[in-house]
């Protein structure tokens, strides 16, 4: 089992590995992704070059709070990423479920991350484990949201993402920096887009967008879609570019008997009203008044 | 059945007992305060719950205000008898249960949301200094909402294996916990209910260390006695001095709460459970809060890589007073950080580079500046490395360029000497800008040192404080800890943790 640590602080975020018999998550041992010559430092792996990487043993981590578990990333020399959000592996059985890619969403080049050490923008990797030993492998970037001049370089914080057997999708989230050009509202410094689906041919490395959330901020039901009033109170104004995302991307081809279908959550953070708010009937975040939707899409390749 | 034939039944099953009595290995007796202690807290914890709920049922039935407070103060109060547990184990469950009343903003939220705070210290507005009964439907929703964050607990009780090392770890933090948060009223700030808290809060802990006592023989003998008299003593002057206002903090922490976090440390290496060796704020080996060497700035370096030697701090220091960092070659980090002026340059405003005009704020001390999570007015920054490295380049300020000054030192062999010495692990070219930020940041870090009268005062000195107060105020010097001051001492501005989604 392989997981991502969404940390931004001092010490970043982390690929876990779980090893275990199938079924068992009570007895199998804890790993943690770290270089092969013990650089911790996300930005020095760079596009165009493979890095031996192995799993180091985290020595009776069921013994250890959550914060000594933290504090041994660096006692073991863990890559600190800025934030792995999600992962996933390719389809297809046999060597293909050997090869794991995964999104680094990305932080602000301040705080933690002032000396421009992790990504900013978003990366997508590619962690090859070996045939011989799942402890083993090859790290690649193969997608550098930082890179002013690769074909990622509109990147705004990849979050989600879904590997098939020959695609990859990764999805958009919005940050609070922008990149350099202004927004439509005022909040956020923005980008120059709302969030895409990326489409990535593992084969050909080929990177196409093939969806982008529409806010309809130009259209006669506006008023709906972008309610929510700006940070420091006021009236709604039209949302920010790329101030909606992406909660996930679920196959659902087999469940429905349509090839190449998806589930796509989308969190358009600016729909809002009264009649969102508690309407699962809970104690918690009661004043939550955000709706959100789940769509169904046809022919994305699989 | 006769008497007889009855012993004579049950004497294989004594005999039986009495040989595991013999056989049970020493390491099942050791286990046993561990797994009462996760008892207690499950057990604590379903009380916590049913205070609670009491709360809630006094606040619905509109019961007199006099028995509210008392039903809040009873939960508070089981509160404190699982906290050092719920902090240690559940931190983020402990967070909704008694965090701050403060409004929060995830650091990496791009859309900047506020998120409300959870817990008693919300309920605790609501309540005091008056209930408001015009507000009960908001406050029926937060005790729910509390009862709720406690429940979530009885999903998460297995999860983690319990060790005693962690059990000494857990209540030393309370120890500390208690001396900045508890007494000083920080987690509780209107009710002013905290001694009796305290209270409650080191009877949990001596309640788990008294499961260690039969441990504790034949040399041992004398360290059970002072740790049974410490715990006993602590938690008389807390029942006898429960007010709130008159609460002399600086008597407590200097006669009780520093040598008892001492002597729970002196059990724990008696019973040779090991001390933990993580890196930490407060080093997980201090003996009271107020030691030497309790805070270790290592804990405020980007990463290993970065921690501090004598060879870096040397190498700093020269570089420190070195004009060639600056654009104009003619000033240095010492320009405007003066040793002798407590590393500041005296002046309200610091004089800009180059002599034109004035920078927009004062160099601050640069004493204990190793200690601070954040950096600049705006906390823009998180370590020393990048806060040089900002200054360096700032155009009003150094006006320098990293790589240029990096290229100077690389023609100097007596700097290629030190960068060598000070970073013996690097492969090829020692001198980098990498290596020139660390090795400033390591001098910076230097330069921590907690040695006041105030912190020799709390160590146990007790002429040191006397002696500057007395001319200005004819109240005891100790009257320096009343709870405002307490609290400015103990939290300097912090920026929020970002939260994991």
């Amino acid at each position: 089992m392989i997981i991502g640590d969404d940390d931004s602080g001092t010490n970043g975020g982390q690929v876990f590995l779980y090893v275990g018999n199938v079924g068992d998550l009570e007895n199998g041992e804890f790993y943690m992704l770290k270089r092969s010559d013990d650089n911790q430092r996300e930005r020095d792996i760079v596009i165009g070059q493979s890095y031996d990487v192995e799993f180091v043993k985290v020595e009776n981590h069921k013994s250890l709070t959550g914060a000594q578990i933290n504090a041994k990333v660096d006692e073991l020399k863990g890559l600190k990423f800025g934030r792995v959000e999600d992962l996933d592996y390719r389809k297809g059985g046999k060597a293909n479920s050997r090869e794991i890619y995964f999104n680094v969403t990305g932080q602000n080049n301040t705080g933690a991350n002032a000396d421009y050490s992790r990504t900013k923008f978003g990366r997508v990797y590619k962690l090859m484990l070996d045939a011989a030993s799942p402890l083993k492998g090859k790290l690649s970037v193969i997608l550098d949201g930082d890179d002013a001049n690769g074909p990622a370089k509109e990147f705004q914080n990849v979050d989600n993402i879904y590997v098939g057997q020959n695609y990859l999708y990764t999805q958009e989230d919005p940050n609070g920096y922008g990149d350099n050009s202004g927004g439509v509202g005022n909040n956020i410094a923005g980008t120059t887009h709302d969030s895409y689906i990326y489409q990535y041919n593992l084969a050909t490395g080929q990177l196409k967008k093939v969806l982008e959330l529409d806010h309809r901020r130009n259209e006669p039901d506006a008023a709906k879609y972008n309610a929510a009033p700006p940070a420091g109170g006021g009236d709604p104004e039209p949302s920010d570019y790329g101030s909606w995302e992406y909660g996930a991307m679920e196959d659902i081809s087999d469940l429905t008997g349509l090839p190449n279908t998806f589930a796509i959550c989308i969190q358009p953070h600016t729909w809002v009203g009264p009649q969102y708010a508690g309407v699962d009937g809970g104690t918690k975040r009661r004043n939550e008044n955000q709706a959100s939707q789940v769509i169904i899409v046809k022919g994305l390749p699989r | 059945m006769t008497h007889k034939l009855f012993l004579l039944v049950l004497l294989p099953f004594v005999f039986l007992l009495i040989l595991a009595g013999l056989y049970f290995p020493r390491e099942t007796k050791k286990a046993i305060p561990v797994r009462q202690v996760k008892q207690y807290y499950r057990q604590h914890t379903v009380a916590l719950d049913s205070a609670v709920t009491q709360l809630r049922q006094a606040v619905a039935q509109n019961a007199q205000t006099t028995l509210i407070h008392q039903r809040f103060r009873e939960a508070r109060l089981a509160y404190k008898r699982v906290e050092y547990l719920l902090e240690y184990y559940n931190p983020y469950t402990a967070k909704h249960l008694n965090g701050p009343a403060l409004d929060e903003v995830e650091f990496d939220d791009p859309l900047q949301r506020t998120i409300p705070p959870e817990g008693f210290q919300v309920i605790e507005e609501y309540l005091f200094p008056v209930y408001d009964r015009q507000q009960k439907q908001a406050l029926l929703d937060e005790v729910s909402l509390l009862a709720s964050n406690i429940r979530r607990l009885y999903y998460i009780f297995d999860a983690t294996q319990f060790t005693d090392a962690h059990l000494f770890d857990a209540m030393r933090q309370e120890m500390f916990r208690i001396v900045t948060l508890g007494i000083t009223g920080f987690d509780s700030p209107v009710a002013t209910y905290s001694i009796p808290e305290t209270a409650a809060a080191l009877e949990s802990l001596q309640n788990t260390i008294s499961l260690y006592q039969p441990q504790l023989q034949g040399p041992h003998l004398p360290l059970s006695a002072a740790l049974n008299n410490d715990f006993a003593n602590s938690i008389r002057y807390l029942r006898q001095h429960s007010n709130f206002n008159a609460f002399d903090r600086a008597e407590f922490i200097t006669r009780f709460a520093n040598p008892l976090t001492a002597r729970v440390k002196e059990v724990q290496q008696a019973l040779q459970i090991p001390v933990g060796t993580e890196l930490r704020a407060v080093s997980p080996d201090a003996a009271n809060l107020f030691a030497e060497n309790a805070f270790n700035v290592n804990y405020f370096a980007p990463d290993y890589n970065s921690h501090t030697t004598p060879e870096r701090v040397k190498l700093g220091q020269v570089l420190f007073f070195d004009p060639v960092l600056s654009g104009n070659g003619n000033r240095s980090c010492a320009s405007c950080h003066q040793p002798e002026k407590a590393f500041t340059d005296g002046q309200s405003k610091s004089i800009a580079f180059d002599f034109k005009g004035q920078v927009s704020r004062n160099a601050p001390t640069i004493l204990n500046a190793g200690l601070q999570r954040s950096l600049f007015h705006d906390l823009r920054v998180a370590y020393l490395e990048d806060q040089a490295s900002d200054v360096i380049a700032s155009a009003s300020e150094m006006h320098g360029d990293l790589q240029r000054a990096v290229n100077d030192l690389r023609t100097s062999p007596e700097y290629v000497e030190l960068f060598r010495g000070a970073f013996p692990q690097a492969k090829n070219e020692p001198v980098t800008e990498r290596h020139l930020k660390v090795a400033i940041a390591a001098y910076i870090r230097s330069l921590t040192a907690l040695n006041s009268r105030f912190d020799q005062y709390m160590r146990g000195d007790a002429t040191k404080l006397t002696f500057i107060l007395y001319p200005f105020s004819t109240a005891p010097c100790r009257r320096i800890m009343t709870k405002r001051k307490a609290k400015f001492w103990a939290f300097p501005p912090q920026k929020i943790q970002p939260m994991r989604n």
